[in-house]
């Protein structure tokens, strides 16, 4: 069985709304990122792999088993949707122990596996704390915990770092790269610095299309050579980004340091730079260097 | 995995409001209808009354129910209870012309004043028998052609009239003599086994109760999974969807009873002070019709309440066992003496008595249970189906009720 | 008052219709079960407390529950309008529905012929509706259970047919089919401050 999935031509529908279009992928072992605007297509293509949605069209493959076998796929995934929680009277040993059942795991596996795991994500002093009592962030360190169980091999998380304070955020990231190293780990998000973090493979969707697939790099070679710094005046800004993509800025008294993406070199004081994956994302979504 | 979920089911619903309000209600319920039980007594001899016995001989049915009917003829309207609610039916001229002819073919008596003049008659006599005065049939009038015209008579109201066959059983009321009430109280000690016959009356009156109050326990869970946004984390589980349905289905069913046979350890006890020596009491009789008579009636309404939460995730389960459970308590009311049990959610045998009509209605009333139970696995199953397919996203019954748009309040 | 307008709008367009059309259904099927032709007084009274009264338990208990996600309800109470007001707005409403179901029904009762003393019966029903829906929006707003919203009031009910005014004494809700009116005024100060005390309490939460 190899460990990869592949998406051939995979198409999906709301009704006449087409949420995903020619989605061809392959996943490998390790961090993939999905990457795009909310409402791209990301949490449909994630619900399809994790089984909780009907493909309208085309074919997938999960280490090889066809992803109709919902039976099987669901015995080595997990999922951590974006939007979850769990019953609220439950402490947060009840709430693992539980899904652990749900898992099929056996009583010596979870009084194992649940401490360990807690242990893992820095709630081990929480183990009677009610779920209703939880942090946002206490709540995603659970998420995680709970979908990586049953030990699956394949992980699919939604916008896990969506609601997390910065500090979490980069232990979150650590702690999915960690789990990573043995299984395939899938993480969508419209924060480019996830990505740019922990995943070597990426893929941008837009619009329920793929834009782009390959490694970060890749990503940031489309862009090299097009990112430019300069220092304007404040009142030469709206003009400037109505013609350049303006990735970032920075307001130093009445001059704006402003750092943009250009075809090619548009003025004097402009000065070329190394491009970086939140650049190169820009550029992508908005079509290519599509300067007015 | 079942035995284990199953054990969390159970302590999931032991921790939850909704359950705690239905044990209280349990409680209160047998202490206002059952809390202090009066027992019977063995009749002596010659005391002045018995009390009132229903029905009686076929000649004595005749002619309470023919007395019934040419006095709702002449008036031209009938009173029917079709569920227990009072409805006066105003047959069509053509109907009461068949009526007419009924009237005539049982009683000889044709014009409106040959009717008149029966009545007054029957009126005038001494011998009352109670609900209707009695007229004659005409002679040679068979029984059976009789029960045939009583039924086409309670069809033409539309059911629920005195010419219906269960009124036709206590149109007549008879009062008891000494023998027949020793005998009845014979029963109740030797048949019955003095506990049989409480153990109907305890199942007569939890029965009400338990055909409404799971389908709150079952619509309550079923929408928990979704209150609590748990929904997707169990669905993208191994566990398949009949374990996960039935470990839930029969926790609740198990928690439910549980309740049920601790309370029915108080009649029980206040059986066995009653009866002191003397009866051979059967001490598993409660549990016998717990079981038997209760648990049925809990399975169905917590079926009806999970299946139609599963499908619609809204509260409708509990509205349409309020609609089923109303009709059935209140069309069951003239049945209250037990022995009629017919296909009713909530069978009734409001008495100690009544071993005999218990008797020869019991295949009827362990049909009626058999399909109760049978059907309520049938929707377990059917839950077990839905689930499934909302699990894979291929049904959604909500989203196309209310819509999935996140709507936006302006208040 | 405009804004208190929009609430009553934005109410009778989301959440009001659901249960208006099951209570109507529900008053629309009676007339297969029971009689409501020619009826003597104490069996339109029968008929009004015990089968219609039962709407009130459909239309008021589900008053909170548009916001009964707390994220939603947080979010609302944010809002400059409080939300005890917008509770109150949409139980005023569901009284009036009931009000115009109750007037409706009785005035086809009168035109097939029930005998009734129809302002009487008119406001005792009303009260004794008022009085179940307030009891089911006030254990809504105990257990945060929409469910127990809607058990509570049932039980009452079932105990009033079983045990009957012995146990409820001036709260028994089937009194005018005994032709007696004392209690309605009971249900109706009971009903009202079951509902005010719930608006109070869920508020809060």
């Amino acid at each position: 069985m190899s460990a990869e999935i592949k998406i051939e031509h995979l198409n999906q529908y709301y009704g006449k709304k087409q949420a995903l279009k020619e989605v061809d992928l392959t996943i490998q072992q390790g961090m993939f990122g999905l990457l795009g605007r909310n409402g791209a297509g990301k949490t449909t293509l994630m619900k399809v792999l994790a089984t909780l949605l009907p493909k309208s069209d085309g074919r997938i493959t999960v280490c090889g088993i066809p992803v109709e076998d919902s039976a099987r796929i669901r015995k080595m995934t997990g999922y951590l949707p974006q939007d979850f929680s769990m019953y609220p009277n439950m402490s947060v040993y009840e709430a693992m122990d539980y899904l652990g059942v749900l898992s099929g795991l056996s009583t010596a596996e979870r009084r194992k596996r649940i401490p360990y795991l807690l242990e893992k994500v820095n709630l081990q002093n929480d183990r009677k704390t009610k779920v209703k009592a939880l942090s946002g962030g206490m709540k995603r360190r659970l998420g995680i915990a709970q979908a990586i169980l049953h030990n699956p091999r394949i992980l699919i998380v939604d916008e896990p770092t969506a609601g997390l304070d910065p500090e979490e955020r980069v232990r979150f990231r650590n702690l999915l790269c960690e789990i990573a190293e043995e299984r395939i780990v899938i993480l969508s998000t419209h924060i480019v610095g996830d990505i740019e973090a922990t995943c070597e493979q990426i893929a941008v969707l837009n619009n329920g299309e793929i834009l782009y697939q390959g490694t970060v790099s890749g990503l940031i070679e489309m862009a090299d050579g097009k990112v430019y710094t300069a220092q304007i005046s404040r009142h030469e800004l709206p003009q400037l980004k109505e013609r350049y993509i303006v990735t970032s800025m920075l307001t130093l008294g009445n001059n704006v340091m402003i750092r943009f993406i250009a075809e090619k070199k548009p003025f004097a004081s402009a000065e070329s730079c190394d491009a970086g994956v939140e650049d190169a994302y820009m550029y992508l979504m908005n079509g290519e260097g599509s300067e007015a | 995995m079942f035995g284990h979920l199953f054990i969390k089911e159970c302590k999931q619903t032991a921790k939850s409001m909704i359950y705690w309000l239905i044990i209280l209600i349990l409680l209160i319920f047998f202490n206002s209808q059952l809390g202090s039980m009066e027992f019977a007594e063995k009749p002596e001899p010659g005391q002045e009354d018995y009390g009132m016995v229903a029905g009686g001989d076929e000649q004595a049915t005749m002619e309470a129910t023919l007395g019934y009917l040419v006095s709702e003829y002449r008036s031209g309207s009938f009173t029917t209870y079709p569920i227990g609610f009072y409805k006066t039916v105003k047959p069509s001229q053509k109907e009461l012309k068949r009526i007419h002819e009924i009237v005539t073919e049982t009683t000889g008596l044709s014009t409106d004043q040959e009717i008149d003049d029966a009545m007054t008659a029957a009126q005038g006599d001494s011998q009352i028998v109670y609900g209707s005065s009695p007229v004659k049939p005409k002679d040679g009038l068979t029984f059976e052609r009789f029960c045939a015209l009583m039924e086409e008579t309670d069809d033409m109201l539309g059911g629920g009239s005195n010419y219906s066959k269960e009124s036709l059983k206590t149109n007549a009321k008879t009062p008891m003599t000494y023998e027949q009430a020793l005998q009845q109280y014979n029963d109740l000690t030797e048949k019955d086994h003095f506990t049989g016959a409480y153990a109907r009356l305890f199942s007569d009156y939890m029965g009400i109760m338990l055909g409404i109050l799971p389908v709150f326990l079952a619509a309550t869970r079923g929408m928990r999974d979704r209150r609590s946004r748990m929904q997707a984390l169990i669905a993208s589980r191994k566990a398949s969807s009949a374990v996960i349905i039935f470990s839930r289905y029969f926790s609740m069913i198990v928690m439910l009873m549980l309740p049920v046979l601790l309370i029915s350890c108080i009649p029980l006890s206040e059986c066995i002070k009653a009866a002191g020596g003397g009866i051979r009491l059967d001490y598993l009789a409660f549990v016998k019709y717990s079981v038997g008579w209760l648990m049925p009636t809990a399975m169905i309404s917590t079926a009806v309440g999970m299946v139609l939460t599963e499908l619609t995730d809204t509260a409708l389960g509990v509205l349409v066992q309020l609609i089923w459970w109303f009709l059935s308590v209140f069309s069951s009311m003239s049945a209250m003496h037990g022995g009629i049990y017919g296909w009713d959610l909530v069978p009734r045998h409001n008495t100690p008595f009544n071993y005999e009509g218990f008797h020869a209605g019991f295949s009827q009333l362990a049909a009626n249970r058999a399909l109760y139970a049978g059907i309520s696995i049938l929707l377990a199953a059917v839950t077990v189906w839905i689930y499934s397919l909302k699990r894979k996203g291929r049904l959604d019954i909500r989203g196309k009720l209310f819509g999935n748009r996140k709507r936006e309040h302006k208040a | 008052m405009a804004n208190y307008l929009e609430i009553a709008r934005e109410n009778i367009r989301h959440n009001l219709p659901v249960h208006a059309v099951t209570a109507g259904i529900l008053l629309c099927l009676s007339p297969l079960v029971l009689g409501v032709k020619n009826l003597p007084l104490a069996d339109t009274a029968k008929v009004l407390e015990m089968y219609v009264a039962l709407i009130g338990i459909i239309l008021i208990p589900p008053v909170f529950l548009p916001e009964q996600n707390p994220d939603l309800r947080d979010l609302i109470r944010s809002k400059y309008t409080k939300i005890s007001t917008v509770y109150s707005i949409r139980a005023i409403e569901a009284v009036l529905v009931l009000a115009l179901y109750l007037g409706v029904y009785i005035l086809i009762l009168h035109i097939n012929g029930c005998q009734m003393e129809a302002p009487a019966y008119y406001a005792g029903t009303l009260a004794e509706m008022i009085f179940m829906g307030g009891l089911g929006l006030l254990f809504y707003s105990l257990t945060d259970n929409l469910i127990a919203g809607y058990m509570i009031p049932v039980f009452y009910y079932i105990t009033a047919m079983g045990a009957g005014s012995k146990y409820l004494k001036v709260f028994y809700p089937f009194s005018m089919t005994k032709g007696s009116y004392t209690e309605k005024y009971w249900l109706l100060a009971g009903g009202v401050i079951l509902m005010a005390t719930a608006v109070r309490i869920r508020s809060r939460k």
